[in-house]
Formats: C-alpha cells, sequence, structure tokens
C-alpha cells in the first residue's frame, strides 16, 4: 500500500468514524441518563436516512438535514412521553429496565418495517451531491478525498466539540453529568430530572437522524438492512468505550470506523467479521469498556 | 404457597392427563388437517417452540438476556450441512451436530462468564454477528457463502415436500422430548436454583451457589435444544443459509417467549403458534380480493407480519408482561378483585391497583389454606 492509498482509506476511515461518532455518541447519552439501551436507535437512524434522501432528491440538501434531525427528534419525543415513561414508575428498577429495553426493541421493529412499506424493500440512491460535495481533493501523495467526506469529517469534530462544551460548561450538562452519576440525587436536588431525560432521549434520537442521513450520502443510497448493521456497530462502540462514556464512544467510533476500512481494503470478506470478532474479544477481556466505570460482575 | 398433598395429586394428574390428552391430538394432527401445506406450517410451529423453550431456559429461567441466540440455532445446521456433505450418515451427523452445539455453547458460556446484564447481550450479539457475516462471506471455507451449505444423505421419507407429515412427527416428538426436558428442569432442585439467581443473583450467591457453573449447565441445555431445533429446520429447508444465523432468528426467539410469556413452560409453545402461524394466515389474507384491490402501500402494510407482531409485542410489553399465558390469570384476577370489594373490602382489600391484588389474593388463599385441615 502506497501513501496515497493509505490517506485515502485514512480520510474514508475518519469520515466513517465520524457517522459512527453521530450515531454512537447519542446512544451511549440516552444510556448513561436513562440506563437503557435503545434498541430503537438503529430504526431511528434509518428512518433519518429514508426522510433525508427522500428530501434530498425532491427538496433539496438544507432540507434533507432539518427534515432528517426534526422527523427523527418528533419520533424520539413521542417514544420516550408515551411510550418509556410509562415505565418510571414501575415496581422495580429491574422490571423498569427490562420492559424499557424490551419496548425499545418492539419500537425498532414496528419503525424498521413502517419505513420499508413506506420505501419499499429496493435501494434509494442519493444521485448526486451539489456543489463542491462531489468534488475530489488532492491529498499528500496522490491520496484524495472527496468534498462531502471532507465535510462530514469536519462536522463529526465540531458536534464532539460542541457536544463537550455542552456537557463541561452549561447547566443542563451539569444535570446530565450529575444524572449519569445518581439520577435519584440529583432529582432530590428537586432537578426535574424526567424533563432532562426527553431533552437527552430527543437530542440523542435527533443526532440518530442526522447520522442516517450522513450516511446514506456517505453510501450514496440508503436499504432497509442499514439500520440494522450500524446499530450492531453502533452498539460495540459504546461498549468498547464504557457505556455512558462520551470520550469512550469517540475513541471506539475512531477505533471501529478505521478497522472497517483498512481491513475492508487488506480483506473484503473479512471486514465485519474481524471487527464483530475483535469487539467480542474486547469486551470479554474488558467488559467495563475502554473509558466505563467498573460494573458488577456476577 | 404449598398445598397439602391430597391437593395437589389431583392436580397433578389432571395436568398430566390434560397434557397426554394433548400430546394424542397433536400426534393425530396429519390425519385431520388435510392441506399438507398447514402439515408443514405445523412442524415449523414445533421447530420454533424448541428455539422458544431453548431461549427462555436462559431469559425466563436463569435470567440471562441473550442477543446472538441465532448462532446455536445456525451453527448446528452448518455442523449438520458439512458433516453430511463429508460422507456422514445423517443420524449420527444430526447427533453429532447437536453434540458439538453444546460444545460450542459451553465455549460461549465459559468466554462470556464474566459478564452480565446488558454487557452480556451485546457480547453474545457481536458473536453471533461475527459468525452470521463469516458464513454470508464464507470467511472459514465452511459455509457456501450466501447459498449455505446443503444437507446430503436426506432420505426421501423425510422430504417435507414429499412427506410433511413425517418431518412433523420427528419435530413434535422432539418438541415432547424438549418440553420433558425443560419441565424436569423446572421441577428439579437445579430449576429453583436458576429462580433464585435470577431473582437475585447476590443473593443466590451469599447462599453459597456456584453461578458460574449453573450458568455454563443452562448454556449447554439451552445450546442443545437450540441445536435440535437448527438440526430440524435444516432438515426441512434441506440446506443451512446464513438466514439461520440472522439477527433475525434471535428476535423471533424473544418475540416467542415474550408473547408466550417469559419464565413460563407453555408460553414459548403459544408463543411459537402464534409467531408463526400468524405468518401464512396473513400471506393467506393478503391474496384476498380485498387486499388485492388496494394500491401497492396500504396493500404492503397491511400484509407486513413484523409490523403486526411488533404492535401486538408493544401492547403485550405495556399491559401484559406476563404474555399470553398470563391472559387467564389476570382475568380471573380483576373479578376476584371486584369479589374482594364486594364484600366489602376486608382488611385493606378496598381500592387496590391490581398489581397489589394478586398478593391479596394469595394470602386469601393461604389463610384458606391453612385453616382447612386444623
Amino acid at each position: 500500500m502506497d501513501l496515497g492509498t493509505g490517506v485515502t482509506l485514512l480520510m474514508n476511515g475518519l469520515a466513517l468514524s465520524a457517522i459512527l461518532f453521530l450515531l454512537a455518541s447519542g446512544l451511549t447519552m440516552i444510556f448513561g441518563l436513562l440506563n437503557v439501551v435503545n434498541f430503537a436507535h438503529g430504526a431511528f437512524f434509518l428512518m433519518g436516512a429514508y426522510v433525508g434522501v427522500a428530501l434530498f432528491r425532491d427538496v433539496g440538501l438544507l432540507a434533507a438535514v432539518v427534515g432528517a434531525t426534526l422527523s427523527v427528534a418528533l419520533l424520539g419525543f413521542v417514544t420516550e412521553r408515551f411510550l418509556m415513561q410509562r415505565f418510571y414508575s414501575a415496581d422495580s428498577v429491574m422490571t423498569a429496565h427490562l420492559g424499557q429495553l424490551l419496548l425499545t426493541l418492539g419500537v425498532s421493529l414496528c419503525v424498521t418495517e413502517v419505513v420499508q412499506i413506506a420505501a419499499g424493500p429496493n435501494l434509494l440512491p442519493t444521485g448526486d451531491l451539489p456543489g463542491f460535495l462531489n468534488d475530489r481533493i488532492g491529498l499528500v501523495g496522490g491520496g484524495y478525498v472527496d468534498g462531502y467526506r471532507a465535510t462530514i469529517i469536519l462536522v463529526g469534530i465540531v458536534v464532539f466539540v460542541a457536544l463537550a462544551a455542552i456537557l463541561r460548561r452549561t447547566r443542563t450538562g451539569l444535570i446530565v453529568r450529575a444524572g449519569v452519576e445518581d439520577a435519584d440525587m440529583v432529582q432530590g436536588l428537586r432537578v426535574n430530572v424526567r424533563r432532562s431525560f426527553t431533552a437527552t432521549f430527543v437530542i440523542g434520537s435527533a443526532m440518530a437522524g442526522f447520522a442516517g442521513l450522513a450516511a446514506a450520502l456517505y453510501y450514496r443510497g440508503t436499504f432497509v438492512t442499514l439500520g440494522e448493521e450500524h446499530l450492531v456497530l453502533a452498539f460495540g462502540i459504546v461498549v468498547l468505550g464504557g457505556l455512558g462514556s462520551y470520550l469512550g464512544s469517540a475513541v471506539g467510533a475512531l477505533l471501529v470506523g478505521l478497522a472497517t476500512v483498512f481491513i475492508s481494503y487488506w480483506w473484503p470478506p473479512g471486514q465485519t467479521f474481524i471487527v464483530m470478532g475483535l469487539l467480542a474479544i474486547v469486551l470479554i477481556v474488558r467488559p467495563q469498556g475502554l473509558f466505563g466505570k467498573e460494573v458488577a460482575r456476577a | 404457597m404449598t398445598l397439602p398433598a391430597a391437593a395437589r395429586t389431583p392436580r397433578v394428574l389432571l395436568i398430566g392427563a390434560v397434557g397426554l390428552a394433548a400430546v394424542v391430538v397433536l400426534a393425530l394432527l396429519p390425519w385431520y388437517v388435510t392441506d399438507s401445506y398447514w402439515v408443514t406450517v405445523a412442524a415449523d410451529v414445533c421447530i420454533f417452540a424448541i428455539l422458544g423453550l431453548s431461549y427462555n431456559l436462559l431469559l425466563g429461567q436463569i435470567g440471562l438476556f441473550s442477543f446472538g441466540h441465532a448462532l446455536f440455532f445456525g451453527a448446528a445446521a452448518y455442523i449438520l450441512g458439512n458433516l453430511t456433505t463429508g460422507g456422514m450418515g445423517l443420524v449420527p451427523g444430526a447427533l453429532l451436530a447437536v453434540c458439538g452445539n453444546i460444545v460450542l455453547a459451553i465455549i460461549i458460556g465459559l468466554l462470556t462468564i464474566r459478564v452480565s446484564g446488558i454487557y452480556f447481550a451485546i457480547v453474545t450479539l457481536a458473536f453471533a454477528q461475527a459468525a452470521y457475516t463469516a458464513a454470508e462471506r464464507d470467511v472459514l471455507g465452511l459455509t457456501g457463502g450466501e447459498n449455505g451449505k446443503p444437507i446430503e444423505g436426506l432420505p426421501r421419507e423425510l422430504n417435507i415436500n414429499v412427506f410433511p407429515e413425517n418431518l412433523y412427527w420427528l419435530a413434535f416428538a422432539m418438541l415432547v422430548l424438549s418440553v420433558l426436558v425443560v419441565w424436569g428442569i423446572r421441577r428439579s432442585m437445579m430449576g429453583r436454583v436458576w429462580d433464585g439467581i435470577r431473582e437475585s443473583p447476590l443473593r443466590a450467591q451469599s447462599l453459597g451457589v456456584a453461578i458460574p457453573s449453573q450458568r455454563i449447565v443452562a448454556f449447554a441445555v439451552a445450546g442443545g435444544l437450540a441445536g435440535v431445533a437448527g438440526v430440524l429446520n435444516a432438515m426441512s429447508l434441506q440446506y443451512a443459509t446464513p438466514n439461520e444465523l440472522a439477527l433475525d432468528i434471535t428476535v423471533q426467539a424473544l418475540l416467542i417467549t415474550i408473547i408466550g410469556g417469559p419464565g413460563t413452560l407453555l408460553g414459548p409453545l403459544l408463543g411459537a403458534v402464534f409467531v408463526r402461524v400468524s405468518a401464512p394466515l396473513i400471506d393467506q389474507w393478503g391474496r384476498s380480493e380485498f387486499v388485492q384491490g388496494l394500491s401497492e402501500v396500504p396493500q404492503r402494510a397491511l400484509t407486513s407480519h413484523a409490523l403486526m407482531l411488533g404492535l401486538v409485542y408493544i401492547v403485550l410489553v405495556l399491559f401484559l408482561p406476563g404474555g399470553l399465558t398470563s391472559l387467564g390469570q389476570k382475568l380471573r384476577r380483576t373479578r376476584n378483585t371486584l369479589a374482594v370489594d364486594e364484600r366489602g373490602g376486608r382488611a385493606a382489600g378496598g381500592r387496590m391497583p391490581p398489581d397489589h391484588a394478586q398478593e391479596t389474593e394469595t394470602s386469601i388463599e393461604h389463610h384458606e389454606v391453612t385453616r382447612g385441615p386444623t
């Protein structure tokens, strides 16, 4: 592999990492605060992809970004308000968590199916991207990155910095961080944790919707198994980084994104197999993830 | 709550008699179901009931939320495919496939022994997805890629397209056997220990239960049962394909267990009937004149099996977490609560949410039972 190919692959890997980070950070935020692994996150991602691509084809890029983000945010709001909250008053924490987990799985099944019903089973291509997003930008050694991938890398970095700033500097961020540590205590201090739960769920969902559109533009089309495939990767990233750890999911997304791209260059059939196998091994050796707190071991 | 022996014996006899009658009636199914298509559906229900029983051992009995159960279903199919294409006979191949599956389950159980809860779900998911993509892309050269691996040496008598009743009987016999195995486990000391681990791992551990070894045993049994289901399914399809390793199979097993009733013996059986029979019923409905007359999108919506299952599942999770098997119990409980109300609300029985009514009910029964003999 010469330098040019290496640079090109590196840029592709970074673009994929950015998309995976957008997906995984929403998932990890929801887990951190609500203690629920949201199985519907992949379906939200899928819905963002389809709504976004449909709007992109008919209206334009800006409408696609706004539409994908807002529609999935609304879906997240409905899911949290009308379905998840029913469990907050459950008898025990165990049944509440299992109930929410099972519920998100049901939401995932239904949303995926509704998307399939509305859009049909075939690949929905995005067509050409506008303006410089389609151009190739030359890099050292003959390597290149196309405009869209360069943009999405930048978006990933901006979102990472922005979220870090919100979490570190604002009152909302403080409540979220405190809620991750001990939601009961925060509630006891007369902070409305439930509102933070809803807000976190909605923001996480919106990020999944945006990531869906970003992925569809990355692959230049969207298909029905897009959600499932990326959800599995996102789960892996979130656990690899440590559930609830925001920095962890960024590092995890980088590792998985780069590994996926480089392995598929050397040995295309082994791509997902090796990534999933490595994830399984890492998780067995270190269940709490790279940046996670120590987990209780049974 | 312990009933006196005199009261218990007729109940056991009754359950036994009903069970036996059900077995006889179901064994005769190919005689009164003349359409051979529905016999193949019945065989399919038996296969997925076994898978459900296997999944329920982990989720409902010992309390492990596995998200990679498809691994065991598909692995057995591929082992059978490789053994029979390698020249081994069907029967030894099937036995070896189930044994191989048990070994695989023990290995996975050992590897995941330190993780529990959601971590366990994700690690098992990672294993199953690794296996799925490996099979689909034929990474190991043993799986035949997307086309899968054929099952050779299947006699004409076991070909589901020629003699569906034979495969049905085989699957049904295996189902009865599996039910007996699970029933035996549930009644044994080990089953009680598993219940204890599910309810509170910490308490079980402090009472001296070696949780890791119990988990391995549960894994081995669940892997064996899933292997039986996988082998039967492969014989019915005459192929081992990547679909049997896909996430969809795990979701099916989970739906069967949750819809039927987690932690019960009858639940996976009911769940399998519901989940697997509704698909052909919806297909049939989809060919009706009414549906055919609709435009494309409503047609797809009305004939979507996954959407129907998803909605039923959500309703059950929200309103009937005990699944279909708890439906009768729930109705009876509501009636009892009303009865308590009419009696003038003895003790604190007056206005109570349904969840607490159960305690009232058992305490009343308990009271009457203990008073009876004295």
